[in-house]
């Protein structure tokens, strides 16, 4: 076929544009966001790389029988390092502590000048807290800022990391320190790979519409080129060729959109790096693949446009004008639902081998994994076999002459209705998913006063003999610090908890305090309890001996509950303490948990699925529109049998809101149902409720992104039925 | 005419540069059976559009049964076409979606009938065109004839005052025309519809009360229509 | 065919003499059977005897029979006649209307009408022999049917040279 025959074939056509545009844009869109995917994916590793030198890879500080710590004498050629978590209103700042002789041949990463103590560098996100901050809050931890680290060591912009620089014998006594000769440059990779098998799967997910929208899109312009090709067929010109110019041209739009996409990336990348991933925000490079995956992305999805458009017209070859009577689809079975069963079983089987048996957990992630893509999957095998059931009995009872018409329609084209909201679908399906799981983690994340638990005015520091009493007097000096208590070490070292004054154990929450001078109460279970375990009980204090004799191990400052004293309290005690953990709070232990990288997940979740839904959304207005297109003739013979124009919307809208529906409801219900299963399994009794208001936003959202792409096709249903434009003979 | 139930006085209508009707007056007959012929593109099917309400004519006017169509909206004339008018076509104008029994519950059920009503008057007038054993079968597996017989029951079904028929056997063999043909007549005839046929088939039109022809947009034969 | 309105709307646009007759007639109409003389002297003495037409005078150069003749109003009368009665649907039906085509384009008079006067009889015919179809037996409305598939031809004979109307205009008028 030559050149002129292909652009009179392709571009001659009414609505030639309208379509391409659609496609571009759609396109565009998918692109856009599958190259920041994948630049997050291929980067992944660098950014923990960057963090490399927080990773105590040394060896571990000889530590005696009784709980204390050898540590070498300096060096020039060694370093003692120890890290740990340290909270300041709410937000996580990791600290490492590294201590060095003082003409040490230790080199600092990236040229950063060795630290004497007392000196440190800090993150810009730190630093910028530490300018809003009195330094009584915060940056007294850590003594005198002598500059920043640079994004090279830093995950994201919005990492909170800071450097100290620790006397030798500070490290030393920390238990958790290691020796090592420099600071570690491979790094280690735990939860990268958690995270890319995400990426991956949301990459995937972000596929699914684009494919799911080439195919609707070339079936708009098989249907507007129906007639034309059928006259190419009867020429001579080979099945082959008319799939070859739909390949042709859907191949164009494709790397034009493509293109698009990659331009329209680079705004999309300044929004998506606000987005935290593990723990941090991006810098805009680690969302930017490589120019060789740039090109190799353009090509993929330009191929695969071509491929899919070359299918489609391939598959529902016009024929010559005259052989295309209008077939019904080959009819669906309910041997579609099988499919899903098996990804039920699979995903219900797998959660629980990973719950019974921690050895085969790793193999069975992968098999979990595997089995939610088979799960997505089966919705859109099963879609059109419960589209045509729902329609067949809706067909039975309908009674308006539209709901007639669109029960006809979609129980013979199960396929092709349906094919269109499957994106929405699929889309709505995952949703549930993370809105079942998230909104079960969120149960814990905001702690509240609990009869029993430690008060959240309290901060909890731990202590030895030689700090206590320095850790004291700086509490009590610190404003808004109302009463400082002390625990003490049972002499029984089987027991559980820490002994003190009856008073002060009220002071702190504890209640069920028995009429004792002295108690012991377990402060660990106060503190941590709820955050680890739900169902976990408030400790009961028992009567004690009384405190006389007995080594401190913990002092607890009970501040007024606000943020400043809280903050204050805990810089003192951190300084006047051995610096090895955190003094902490109940709201921290609550703040530091898995709820944030679940709902650090939620929100990658939604986005990505609120474009699948856009996409979706598009795709189902090009397939409403070329449906109505297809049976032009159709809808004008019935217009002109005087159906009012309102009536054929009805028929374009039911057609659409019938699949959706029934198909919705159970994909939703699925979803919920899967998140349930790993709820159970996995969440170590967390509870599953209600999803929170985002689940509804996204609901309402594609339903009325739905209700708007059926409403676009409305003037095409009119405009393409105007008795004018339509002879009946 | 006397009992005038179509009544048109001088009708025109032009697609662009092409006048396709160029001032026609034609009256029919209440219960009357008349036949439209005429060469190819002369306008037959430009002038019973024009009667039936579906294209509004340039000039002139178009009564039926004291409706002046050409003052109606485009809406009012679709409700008046929904309730009065018959159609049928020469082929492709049954839903492929829909069983026989659907396709003429159709306009039915447009006009408000009960879904049961509408059902069982369906197969009322599928057995009156024999095909009461068809009813459930889809147009697809149809043959043209019986998917005319369909469309037949179709158009007389909602009880209209005329039906307009544009070469309605004309892809049919000979037989098949004229069993066709014969059903809707009669069936009109026993209902006194009026009928309106286009067809370039003499021995379709011998079946008619009365042709006209319709040559460039105007009627001729002035005799035989006088007579 | 009929031999007598044939000539008669050959001598009618102006006198001709009896050879000049002749030679028109098979030009036109004759097809490969020319006129015997006989034949014509026979008609044209029969048109003299009924008034239809008159001897214009002779003229007196070379020949002995050089006779003109003239069509009279009443011969006019009774070729306007002819060509607007419709002829039954019998085998002589093709040459008739043929010759009446022929002559009413040569005369400048409504082909087209005489067409359609000769379709409305024709189906005029037709919807008797369909209606009486209705009510006959089945080997009769086989007869019946053969008579309407005859009728059927002719008309579409007509249809087709209604359609070619402008051309053999043309043809008469300059041929
Ligand atoms: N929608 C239209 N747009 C433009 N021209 C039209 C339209 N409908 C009809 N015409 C023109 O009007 C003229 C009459 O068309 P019409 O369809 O009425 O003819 P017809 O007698 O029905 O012909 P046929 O026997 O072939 O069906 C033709 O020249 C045709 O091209
Ligand atoms: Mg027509």
């Amino acid at each position: 076929m030559t050149a002129a025959s292909a652009r009179l074939l392709l571009l001659g056509t009414a609505g030639a544009a309208r379509r391409l545009a659609g496609i571009v844009a759609g396109v565009a869109v998918a692109v856009a966001m599958l190259i920041v995917l994948l630049g997050t994916y291929l980067h992944m590793p660098d950014r923990d790389e960057r963090t490399a030198w927080q990773v105590l890879v040394g060896e571990r500080l000889e530590t005696s029988a009784d709980g204390t710590t050898t540590a070498p004498d300096p060096t020039t050629d060694q370093m003692l390092i120890a890290s740990r978590q340290d909270y300041v209103h709410g937000q996580l700042v990791t600290v490492t502590a590294a201590a060095v002789s003082p003409a040490t041949d230790v080199a600092f990463p990236h040229g950063l000048e060795p630290l004497v103590p007392g000196q440190f560098y800090a993150s810009p996100a730190v630093a910028d807290m530490i300018d809003h901050l009195p330094a009584d809050q915060f940056a007294d931890r850590y003594g005198e800022l002598v500059g920043t680290l640079p994004d090279a060591m830093l995950r994201g912009p919005d990492e909170r990391s800071v450097l100290v620089g620790a006397p030798w014998e500070t490290v030393a006594s920390n238990p958790n320190a290691r020796v090592q000769p420099g600071f570690d440059t491979v790094g280690q990779r735990y939860d990268v790979t958690t995270y890319r098998v995400i990426l991956a799967i949301g990459s995937i997910a972000m596929l699914v519409p684009i494919v799911l929208l080439i195919s609707i899109v070339s079936q708009l312009g098989a249907a507007q080129r129906r007639e034309r090709l059928a006259t190419v067929r009867l020429i001579g010109a080979g099945r082959r060729a008319v799939a070859g110019l739909s390949a042709l041209e859907m191949g164009a739009a494709t790397a034009a959109g493509a293109v698009l996409g990659v331009l329209a990336a680079l705004p999309l990348r300044a929004v998506a790096s606000t987005l935290s991933i593990n723990g941090a925000q991006s810098f805009p490079a680690d969302l930017t693949p490589s120019p060789a995956w740039v090109i190799a992305t353009i090509a993929g999805v330009t191929v695969l446009g071509a491929a899919v458009a070359w299918w489609q017209a391939y598959r529902d070859d016009v024929g010559a004008p005259g052989a295309s009577r209008e077939r019904a689809e080959k009819r669906v079975t309910g041997w579609r639902v099988t499919t899903l069963g098996v990804g039920l079983t699979l995903f219900a089987g797998s959660a629980w081998v990973a719950n019974t048996s921690p050895a085969a957990s790793a193999a069975a992630a992968v098999v979990l994994i595997a089995s939610f893509a088979v799960l997505t999957f089966g919705i859109i095998i099963a879609g059109p076999w419960l589209t045509r059931a729902v329609s067949s009995a809706y067909g039975r009872v309908a009674a308006r002459a539209s709901a007639v018409v669109a029960a006809g329609r979609l129980t013979r084209h199960p396929r092709s209705t349906f094919r269109s909201v499957a994106g929405l679908v699929a889309a709505v399906f995952i949703v549930s998913v993370f809105a079942g799981v998230v909104s079960s983690v969120r149960a814990i994340t905001v702690p509240s006063e609990e009869p029993g638990m430690l008060s959240l005015d309290v901060v909890l520091a731990h202590a030895d003999a030689a700090h206590a009493d320095a850790m004291v007097a700086a509490a009590r000096d610190a404003d808004g610090v109302e009463r400082v208590v002390v625990g003490y070490r049972p002499g029984d070292p089987d027991a559980a908890g820490v002994v003190m004054d009856a008073q002060d154990a009220r002071a702190i929450g504890a209640t069920a305090v028995p009429d004792a001078a002295a108690v012991m109460v377990d402060t660990f279970a106060m503190l941590w309890g709820t955050s680890l375990d739900v169902d976990a009980q408030a400790p009961v204090p028992e009567p004690a001996d009384g405190t006389e004799g007995l080594e401190p191990a913990v002092v607890m400052a009970v501040t007024d509950g606000s943020p400043a004293a809280i903050e204050r309290a805990r810089t003192a005690l951190d300084i006047a303490g051995d610096r090895s953990l955190a003094p902490t709070s109940r709201t921290d232990a609550a703040a530091g948990g898995a709820a944030d990288i679940t709902q650090e997940l939620a929100v990658l979740a939604y986005i990505g699925m609120a474009i699948a839904i856009g996409i979706s959304a598009l795709a189902l207005a090009v397939a409403t529109i070329a449906a109505a297109l297809e049976r032009r003739r159709t809808f004008g013979l019935l217009r002109l049998a005087g159906m009012p124009v309102a009536q054929l919307r009805g028929v374009v809208a039911t057609e659409a809101a019938v699949p959706l529906a029934s198909t919705l409801v159970a994909s939703a219900g699925l979803g919920f149902l899967v998140a349930w299963i790993l709820v159970i399994t996995l969440g170590n009794g967390l509870e599953f409720t209600w999803p929170d208001g985002r689940y509804w936003v996204a609901l309402v959202g594609s339903t009325a992104l739905a209700a708007l792409a059926v409403a676009a096709s409305f003037g095409t249903v009119r405009r393409s039925t105007e008795i004018d434009s339509t002879r009946f003979e | 005419m006397a009992d005038a139930l179509i009544s048109a006085s001088g009708l025109r209508k032009s697609f662009g540069p092409t006048a396709a009707l160029r001032g026609i007056d034609l009256d029919v007959a209440r219960g009357e059976v008349l036949a439209v012929m005429g060469p190819s593109g002369s306008g037959k099917s430009t002038l019973i559009h024009c009667l039936a309400g579906v294209l509004a004519p340039d000039e002139g006017t178009v009564t039926i049964d004291g409706t002046d169509l050409t003052s109606l909206s485009a809406d009012a004339r679709a409700r008046f076409r929904l309730e009065r008018i018959g159609f049928v076509f020469q082929f492709g104008q049954l839903l492929p979606d829909l069983s026989a029994r659907d396709n003429v519950a159709l306009p039915l059920l447009m006009g408000g009938a009960r879904r049961r009503a509408a059902v069982a008057t369906a197969d009322h007038w599928l057995g009156r065109l024999g095909l009461a054993d068809q009813a459930g079968k889809s147009p697809g597996d149809m043959s043209g004839g019986q998917a005319q017989r369909v469309a037949i029951a179709r158009a007389l079904a909602t009880e209209p005052s005329v039906v307009f028929a544009d070469e309605p056997t004309g892809s049919l063999d000979s037989l098949s025309a004229e069993t066709v043909l014969e059903a809707m007549l009669e069936a009109a005839r026993e209902s006194a519809t009026t009928v309106v046929l286009i067809t370039h088939d003499a021995r379709t039109a011998a079946h008619a009360d009365r042709e006209v022809i319709v040559r460039d947009g105007r009627l001729s034969g002035a005799a035989a229509v006088a007579r | 065919m009929d031999k007598l309105p044939a000539l008669l709307g050959l001598m009618s646009d102006r006198p001709t003499h009896g050879y000049d007759l002749k030679h028109r007639y098979d030009e036109v109409f004759a097809a490969g059977r020319p006129l015997a003389f006989g034949q014509l002297y026979a008609t044209i003495a029969r048109m003299l005897r009924d008034g239809l037409i008159v001897t214009a005078g002779a003229e007196v150069a070379e020949g002995p029979e050089r006779k003109r003749y003239e069509v009279t109003d009443r011969g006019r009368e009774h070729l306007r006649a002819w060509l607007r009665t419709p002829d039954d649907p019998t085998p002589a039906l093709q040459t008739n209307l043929f010759a009446k085509t022929v002559l009413a384009l040569m005369l400048h008079d409504d082909a087209e009408e005489l067409l359609d006067v000769q379709r409305a009889s024709h189906l005029a015919h037709m919807r008797a022999l369909t209606s009486a179809k209705a009510a006959a037996p089945l080997l009769e409305r086989l007869a019946i049917d053969h008579a309407l598939f005859q009728i059927e031809a002719d008309l579409r004979w007509i249809d087709l040279t209604g359609a070619r109307l402008t051309d053999i205009r043309k043809e008469i008028h300059h041929g």
